[in-house]
């Protein structure tokens, strides 16, 4: 009878204890699917969110009044998520937030950005799988621009990156990988930058940050390049002057760096199976596509400062004396790096 | 059901020290010992092996001649009360590791004091029905934890950069010595086996079960700060608290029919985490209950709660007592202990 009794007890308090639960209740929890951040000088901070239209999953409304989209301004980090915490009601829940576009003013805005990425690591708030987007429209505009889309702004860049049949799957730039390049500063990170064509957001090209200071622009073809010479394609489309069409696939890319004194030398060697769409390959088909490819890492190496093929993290696995030479001077290693390209291909 | 003879067998023994070393060891070195030693890392896990398994046979000595001679009571006393304390410091730690990782993963409004004080009550009951039970239950539960643990960190295997490995061999001995006694005090918390020998069915089989629990946990290591490594790189992973949770909300599940499992995966560090404060407080309540053998066990667990809470509310509310924790085990514990540890090697007869 005892026992029971301390068995009844124990239940009761741990009941009791378990109240954790009451806090989470869906009804009162908000879950924006995008988010756009951006800063100004005179403003600071400015942030929207655009959430799921309850008309789209519900046929009668929730109790509490549900906005599609809300804006937030704050001085920092801190004052900045405190109202848009404030502007809706219930409890924001910003994990499940698919997209994260950050404006440009705020990425090139360094230690503005750093501080926006401290609190966002420090408390938690996004996770770290949200798919990183830049912009050069307004949070408003880019949220706005949601009225014209068949899906909220969330789930539609979301698709806009996953439903690429090209790219690899871990080829999609996050927040996490934002979040790495920003501890590391040994990495380059293109991020995709929003432009909008009829209301709709498109990735008009890339925002290059080179050991988390920004280095330039790539447009979508240059992109492709980049991501073809890191190895993140699954195919790639070759368009050359003679108008043939062909296709590689089934990419592998092996890399050699080597120091020559203060020079390094970098070759890369891209590997895979080529189809042919429209018109004939050249004979010589492998040595133009390298030509091709070194001409444009070179280009923009000298012009941009922006290495095709993110070559400086890896220095340290190849060279040690380059290694040990460049170790903290990211700008100096891209100053003498040389790119070379070597193709081998098969046609299938 | 159960024999109820307060037995365990040597698996059993060997889940118990696996799940102490897993939880605090997978949680806490990554990061602690990539600050020190960055890519080098697992060679400081790897070479720290070497003193752990030269301790074992001194251990296995030394407990030998406790169970022929004993020690004097001027020693033993004060050895008792000194590792009853040091028992109530490791719960503590792990009582604030557990409560951190409620309060920022789960409850994220909730009381950080009322959490810990609810797993001080629930230990409190474990252990007040002795080690049989909690053996138990760690058997059964065991490969329920580690075979999702194990699929997890293969598929994290798929997002490892090889190159983020390299350089290596760029710190220097001291640091290297530095980090090989960080993880050597880790892998003396399976020396807890050899108090553990009036429990065991076969005492003799204690050192055995210490050596398989640091080859775990030593693999487990290894890989979990491979993986950390390759994925974060050296300088993110300094940054970070919890890495290895972090981690486990990364992956992704082939198929995508399983979005929040880190919300799973986290329950295997609050099991671990659990049964390592368990194990603290054991210690805690059941040292002293031997040396008073008269004395009634529930006053020494009561006495161990209150201590291990006082303890706990000191970690998470000063800084500075994570730093006086930490120095205490490099200090104090680890020079004691290998000084009582020598006394009982070379003693020829009772003093």
């Amino acid at each position: 009878m005892i026992k029971v009794g301390k068995v009844l007890v124990f239940l009761t308090t741990a009941m009791v204890l378990l109240c954790g639960c009451s806090s989470t209740e869906l009804e009162e929890r908000n879950f924006p699917l995008a988010a756009a951040v951006t800063w100004e000088e005179t403003g600071g901070y400015q942030m929207a969110l655009g959430f799921q239209r309850v008309s789209d999953v519900a046929d009668q409304k929730t109790e509490k009044e549900n906005r599609a989209n809300i804006a937030a301004a704050g001085t920092n980090s801190y004052e900045l998520f405190e109202e848009a915490d404030a502007k809706n009601p219930g409890k924001m829940d910003y994990n499940h937030i698919k997209a994260l576009v950050i404006g440009q003013e705020l990425l090139f805005h360094s230690e503005q950005l750093a501080d926006f990425l401290d609190f966002v690591e420090q408390q938690n708030v996004i996770a770290r799988s949200t798919l990183l987007f830049t912009c050069k429209a307004t949070p408003e505009e880019l949220m706005a621009c949601g009225e014209n889309l068949e899906d909220n702004v969330g789930n539609y860049l979301k698709d806009l990156i996953t439903s690429s049949q090209d790219h690899k799957s871990d080829a999609a730039v996050t927040l996490g990988d934002l979040l790495k390049a920003y501890h590391n500063q040994d990495e380059m990170l293109m991020i995709p930058e929003l432009g909008l064509d009829s209301g709709q957001p498109v990735i008009a090209g890339y925002e290059v940050l080179c050991g988390f200071t920004p280095a330039g622009y790539l447009t979508s073809e240059q992109g492709e390049q980049l991501l073809l010479s890191c190895g993140e394609l699954l195919r790639y489309g070759i368009a050359m002057e003679d108008g043939s069409l062909i296709q590689l696939s089934g990419i592998h890319c092996q890399y050699e760096i080597r120091g020559n004194g203060a020079q390094v030398d970098e070759t890369v060697w891209i590997s895979g199976n080529i189809k042919r769409f429209a018109g004939e390959i050249p004979e010589n088909m492998e040595e133009l596509f390298a030509d091709e490819l070194t001409k444009q890492a070179q280009e923009q190496l000298r012009e941009q400062g922006i290495d095709l093929t993110n070559s400086y993290y890896k220095l340290g696995g190849y060279d040690r004396t380059a290694y040990a030479r460049y170790a903290s001077d990211y700008p100096a290693y891209l100053a003498n790096l040389r790119i070379q390209y070597v193709c081998r291909f098969h046609e299938i | 059901m159960f024999s109820d003879n307060q037995k365990i067998s040597n698996r059993q023994l060997i889940r118990l020290l696996d799940y102490d070393a897993l939880g605090i060891s997978t949680l806490v070195l990554p990061t602690a010992l990539t600050r020190i030693l960055g890519k080098d890392a697992v060679f400081a896990i790897g070479l720290a092996l070497l003193p752990a398994f030269f301790m074992i046979p001194m251990l296995q000595r030394a407990v030998k001649k406790l169970r022929q001679g004993g020690l004097p009571g001027w020693v033993r006393y004060p050895a008792g009360i000194f590792y009853s304390v040091e028992g109530c410091l490791l719960a503590a730690y792990g009582a604030y590791l557990l409560g951190d990782m409620i309060t920022k993963n789960l409850l994220v409004e909730e009381s950080f004091y009322l959490v810990v004080l609810f797993i001080f009550v629930l230990g409190g009951y474990g252990i007040s029905h002795g080690i049989e039970g909690r053996a138990r239950i760690y058997e059964l539960l065991y490969w329920i934890l580690l075979v999702p643990l194990i699929l997890m960190l293969f598929l994290a295997a798929r997002d490892v950069d090889v190159d983020l490995w390299t350089p290596i061999a760029t710190h220097g001995i001291r640091e290297l010595l530095q980090g090989t006694g960080m993880v050597f005090l880790f892998y003396m918390i399976s020396a807890a086996a050899f108090f553990l020998t009036p429990y065991l069915r076969k005492p003799d089989c204690a050192g055995r079960c210490c050596r398989k629990s640091m080859v775990f946990a030593a693999g487990i290591n290894a890989v979990v700060c491979l993986l950390l490594t390759g994925i974060f790189g050296e300088r993110t992973l300094r940054t970070m608290d919890y890495p290895i949770i972090t981690l486990m909300s990364m992956v992704k599940l082939p198929g995508g029919f399983l979005e929040r499992q880190d919300v799973f995966m986290v329950a295997i560090w609050f099991f671990t985490l659990y049964a390592f404060v368990n194990t603290g407080m054991f210690f805690a309540s059941d040292l002293p209950q031997k040396l008073w053998k008269r004395s009634k066990k529930g006053i020494w667990i009561g006495c161990a709660l209150v201590l291990t809470f006082l303890f706990t509310v000191c970690i998470y509310r000063y800084a500075v007592c994570r730093t006086i924790f930490v120095s205490i085990q490099y200090g104090v514990v680890l020079p004691v202990s290998l000084l009582l540890l020598f006394i009982l090697c070379i003693r020829r007869k009772k003093i």
